[in-house]
């Protein structure tokens, strides 16, 4: 901010610069939406029965990537019989957790992505794995 | 009094905006909301923006969906049916509710994926990133809420197996599924349950979340991802 | 005269601090006697247990080999299942892994979770593979003049 590099230049005023082109973006994304549920209405499966669970049933696409984990935490057995379902459920809270905790994780003052590579690295690494266990939740 | 004075009703926004200004100073706030700058290289590819919009969107057509839907396990499938192919344009208002939730979890990770990659949560910014993660964990829950409320197949085993998930946590498990299904299983004390963190709760908690997102946002300005150092 | 002074001094610190107990003390008991109601009116009772007379589901001729039937026994899923051997058993058909219910797996012959693939003996209710920590409990089966009555659990039932 106190630097003499930031001239009046380079600052952009919210009002009516910025607040337009976020409404713009706004009413693209309205469009978006009412095409979406237009052409691809949401169904309603068959009504809730307590004695039958029907086959593949799996949550949202937002909580597939943890109850694959879970599937996959099956190869924890060898730890005892209650440890596949113990870290199926901590492994991901624990990097929740950690998620929450970034900004005191990653301590370094770079901020530029270029600059910082191992974090981009390990960004990635993790939305790999996140959509990799999504697709093989959906596909399995 | 002369040619150039407007006519007497085209003054009376002035007015209204004048009594109100003279009591409690319209201007100031307006300017204060209004009047700041932001760095040009500040891409935030309205991500935020958008996620809030969506949250407008889902509380008009929440709203409107609970003017017709009936909380208990008996009606609730009915009700939903009846929604969807007897009121007009129900099954519209459904729709964009169930896209427009899916569309705001999208658009709330692509921000979190933004702010990471621009390192947009560092100092000073530590705050509005554990309240931003707060409205992401609410968001979730407003999904995991609102996924039991159509009572079919897929709403009633979702929300059994995520509830039983409770259960792995040592010692309180049992105790944490049955406080968050109302009892040993998904009933219909579950369902009025979850209708009621979804349609109170939730609301109410992002809502107080959101706003102190912005305000914090507000009062810091923009991150500037060219810049190096703490501002 | 140093004495009184400082007695002086003292006794109002001693009675601050004696308002500031009594503060905190109603403050949080205040605090308490407003949580502890709402967080027991929000954990209801449990009342079902899965126990109960001998309930009746159905004739012999109702479950054929290599089948299996789910009936609501005293509030609870309970698997019916006739395996290749002939006999008829009963299980709790909550899956321990998250509570999913079980089914019939015709081609494996074994009962089966359809959430996470866990497979359970069909004589035993034992685990044969997939993440479920614990076999299911057995039921008790008796058939008196063509009827299949199920009575109690054998074991602890999950999640009751």
């Amino acid at each position: 901010m106190s630097n003499e590099k930031s001239s009046p230049k380079k600052l952009l005023p919210f009002w009516p610069h910025y607040i337009l082109s976020e409404l713009i973006a706004w009413y693209i994304m309205f469009g978006i939406l009412l095409a979406l549920a237009a052409l691809v209405p949401m169904g309603l499966e068959e009504k809730a029965n307590p004695l039958e669970t029907p086959a593949h049933v799996k949550p949202e696409w937002y909580f597939l990537a943890v109850y694959q984990f879970l599937k996959v935490a099956a190869v924890f057995n060898f730890l005892g019989p209650e440890a596949p379902r113990l870290l199926g459920v901590f492994l991901p809270m624990l990097g929740l957790v950690a998620l929450m905790f970034l900004p005191f994780l990653d301590r370094g003052k770079k901020r530029t992505a270029r600059e910082r590579p191992l974090m981009l690295l390990m960004t990635a690494l993790v939305l790999i794995i996140v959509i990799g266990l999504t697709l093989w939740g959906q596909y399995s | 009094m002369k040619a150039t004075q407007s006519p007497s009703w085209a003054r009376i926004p002035n007015a209204i905006f004048g009594w109100f200004d003279e009591r409690i100073g319209l201007t100031g706030m307006i300017t204060a909301l209004l009047h700041m700058e932001i760095p040009r290289s500040a891409h935030t590819y309205y991500l935020g923006g958008i996620t809030m919009f969506f949250f407008m969107v889902q509380a008009a057509t929440g709203i409107l969906l609970s003017l017709y839907y009936q909380p208990t396990p008996e009606a609730a499938y009915d009700s939903i049916l009846f929604i969807m192919n007897e009121l007009n344009f129900g099954w519209l208002v459904r729709s964009v509710h169930a896209w427009g939730a899916n569309l705001m979890i999208v658009f709330c990770i692509l921000h979190m994926l933004r702010i990471i990659v621009q390192g947009a949560y560092k100092k000073p910014r530590e705050v509005t990133w554990m309240v931003g993660m707060g409205l992401l964990f609410i968001t979730l829950g407003f999904g995991f809420t609102g996924y039991l409320l159509p009572w079919d197949q897929r709403a009633y085993w979702a929300t059994t197996v995520g509830t039983e998930i409770a259960a792995a946590v040592p010692f309180i498990g049992r105790n944490i599924l049955e406080f968050l299904r109302g009892g040993a299983d998904v009933s219909a004390l579950t369902l009025s349950r979850f209708l009621g963190v979804h349609m109170l709760i939730m609301p109410a908690s992002l809502i107080a979340f959101l706003t102190l997102h912005i305000i914090i946002i507000h009062k810091q300005g923009l991150a500037d991802p060219k810049a190096r150092e703490d501002e | 005269m140093a004495q009184t002074a400082s007695d002086m001094n003292s006794a109002p610190i001693m009675r601050r601090g004696f308002i500031q107990f009594l503060l905190g003390f109603s403050v949080i008991s205040t605090v308490v006697g407003i949580v502890y109601p709402v967080v027991s009116y929000l954990l209801p009772k449990s009342t079902k247990t899965g126990a109960g007379d001998p309930v009746e589901v159905g004739k012999v001729e109702d479950f054929p080999v290599n089948t299996s039937k789910v009936v609501p026994v005293n509030d609870k899923p309970v698997i019916i299942v006739n395996t290749k051997a002939g006999n008829i058993k009963a299980f709790s058909a909550i899956c321990p892994h998250l509570g999913c219910i079980v089914t019939w797996e015709a081609r494996k012959g074994s009962i089966f979770c359809p959430c996470h693939d866990g497979f359970f003996n069909p004589v035993t209710g034992a685990v044969v593979s997939g993440p479920p920590p614990r076999g299911l409990p057995e039921y008790e089966v008796a058939v008196k003049e063509g009827k299949v009555l199920i009575g109690k659990p054998l074991g602890q039932l999950y999640g009751g």
